[in-house]
């Protein structure tokens, strides 16, 4: 059968068929998807810790590929293929977060501490800090939550931040400002 | 060494940020469905294409819309309706203050060899602008996503209905007072054969003028303005004919002496309004006569007509409606006459 006959091929033998016969639409697709690829998990990553949901992140990632092969022609230099695409997952995750309707009233309990020192050292009150703290971020705008997200979990600096982010330098350091400050009065440190 | 706090918030903070991740990469699911994306979406060249042919075709037809709008605000408040003139109305300087029914033409809508009938925008016009709005709506809806694609949907659906209202608007009806206010050549009376509708025969001679009154009412909920009385294309010269229109404009629905009543002038009629019409005509050339006498009416026979066509404009467009009369109008024959 044909198919066991390439099959049987060397990679070499294939990829040689192949490049030969594959048109120029085809190898674009191939281009695309191989660069995908190399992303899918990050995006992914990306936006679950955006989104708080893995579904609404899997939908989110495949409505950014999406926009991202309509749009394929746009990009010059595939060398920026990362940024490109990250802004593009970014921008689908805000606009998923806008949609959603069921952004719920989150009741974020204040920690009381220690003024001396705010931050209980034990393992049981990181927990209840952590807890505190996702609430909060679960109440913040998709704005805020995007340039928090952009710097403390992808690490970006502030400048990669607004690339990504699509906004001017200082709108994301004063997103990111604010942003912390409402994460820091729920765990009371709004005083400090 | 201990942290300092803000060491310790930003540990905790990327500690719970770190909790919402994924435990593992994308999911097979996800990785199949991206990559069939380039097989089943059209690629970015074919839909930018697309998009600006979209966006041109939604600018010119905005365009277009705009300036129909701006003709429908003109028109409406505008004093020129889209219709033939209405008569030779008088100067508003001229010594005609009191009924006269020699005087010819004010009120009525002639109708020509060239233009048989008034232009009658208001059945059409609605449709050309919501077609227009259609063609912007789906511009619009081939540009964005389902939302947009909804709200263009509903705005075609509300045009839609804007328009079969508009165009299908009923214009006035008779309203609750009439009658032979002079009794210039009408006598009222009852045919035995009417089924007990009233009947006002004509008895003025031959080419001799005729007066009737009754109001009209604006059903609502658009203001209309009342332009004349058309002319029937139709009418033999046997019949009676329409030679001016006087009006009194009032709230309540009276029918005051044709003393009080001006000449017609185009009036904006509000909803639930009135305006009374003072129809001055002439008898047909076949007309019987002042000899006719109740006590012959069934053994006569007659013209009759139980409707006058109406001009009236809503929202700038124009239109021609029948109103029925209150009572049956009959021109007694004579049976002798040779008249065409």
């Amino acid at each position: 059968m044909q198919g066991e006959l390439v099959a049987d091929r060397t990679d070499q033998e294939r990829g040689r068929l192949w490049s030969m016969s594959v048109t120029a639409a085809d190898a674009r697709a191939a281009a695309f998807r191989s660069l995908v690829e190399s992303e899918l998990d990050r995006a992914y990553r990306l936006a679950t810790v955006i989104l708080g949901d893995r579904y609404d992140a899997e939908d989110a990632v495949h409505d950014a590929v999406e926009v991202a092969w309509r749009r394929w022609s746009d990009l010059r230099d595939e060398q920026r293929f990362q940024a490109w695409f990250g802004k593009i997952v970014v921008n689908a995750c805000r606009d998923r977060l806008r949609r959603s309707r069921r952004r719920r009233m989150v009741e974020i309990p204040r920690l009381v501490l220690d003024k001396e020192h705010p931050i209980a050292p034990d393992a049981a009150d990181a927990l209840a800090l952590r807890d505190v703290l996702r609430r909060a971020f679960e109440v913040l705008s998709p704005e805020e939550r995007i340039v928090v997200v952009l710097r403390y979990e992808a690490d970006l600096t502030v400048p990669r931040v607004a690339e990504i982010a699509g906004i001017p330098e200082g709108t994301a350091k004063s997103r990111l400002h604010h942003a912390l400050r409402k994460l820091r009065a729920a765990i009371g440190e709004d005083e400090r | 060494m201990s942290r300092t706090p803000d060491q310790s918030f930003e540990g905790a903070l990327r500690g719970m940020l770190e909790e919402r991740r994924p435990g593992n990469g994308a999911p097979a699911e996800l990785r199949d469905r991206v990559a069939r994306i380039p097989e089943e979406v059209r690629p970015g060249a074919a839909h930018g294409s697309i998009r600006p042919m979209a966006s041109i075709a939604g600018s010119l037809a905005g365009l277009a819309a705009a300036a129909a709008i701006a003709l429908l605000v003109f028109g409406a408040l505008g004093s020129r309706p889209v219709v033939p003139d209405v008569g030779s109305a008088p100067a508003p300087d001229a010594q005609v203050a009191t009924f006269d029914p020699a005087i010819e033409g004010p009120g009525i809508v002639t109708p020509s060899d060239e233009y048989p009938r008034p232009a009658e925008s208001l059945s059409s016009v609605p449709w050309v602008v919501a077609a227009i709005g259609g063609v912007v709506f789906g511009a619009l809806a081939l540009t964005g996503g389902r939302s947009r694609r909804l709200a263009a949907l509903a705005g075609v659906v509300a045009l839609a209905i804007g328009a079969n209202g508009l165009s299908s608007h009923p214009g006035f009806e008779t309203g609750s007072a009439w009658g032979p206010r002079t009794g210039l050549g009408v006598q009222a009376g009852a045919l035995p054969a009417s089924g007990g509708v009233d009947v006002w025969y004509v008895t003025a001679e031959p080419d001799g003028p005729i007066v009737f009154a009754f109001n009209v009412r604006n059903p609502g909920p658009l203001p209309i303005r009342l332009l004349g009385v058309v002319q029937d294309e139709y009418r033999s010269s046997s019949f009676p004919s329409w030679t001016a229109v006087w009006l009194y404009e009032n709230e309540d629905g009276g029918l005051p002496a044709v003393e009080e009543a001006t000449p017609f002038r185009p009036v904006d009629v509000p909803p639930d309004g009135h305006v009374a019409l003072y129809v001055v005509g002439r008898a047909g050339a076949c007309a019987f006569g002042p000899s006719f006498r109740l006590e012959d009416a069934e053994e006569m026979t007659y013209a009759s007509s139980r409707r006058l066509l109406v001009a009236y404009a809503v929202l700038g467009l124009s239109s021609v409606g029948e109103v029925e009369l209150p009572v049956a109008l009959a021109q007694p024959q004579n049976e002798e006459c040779t008249s065409p």
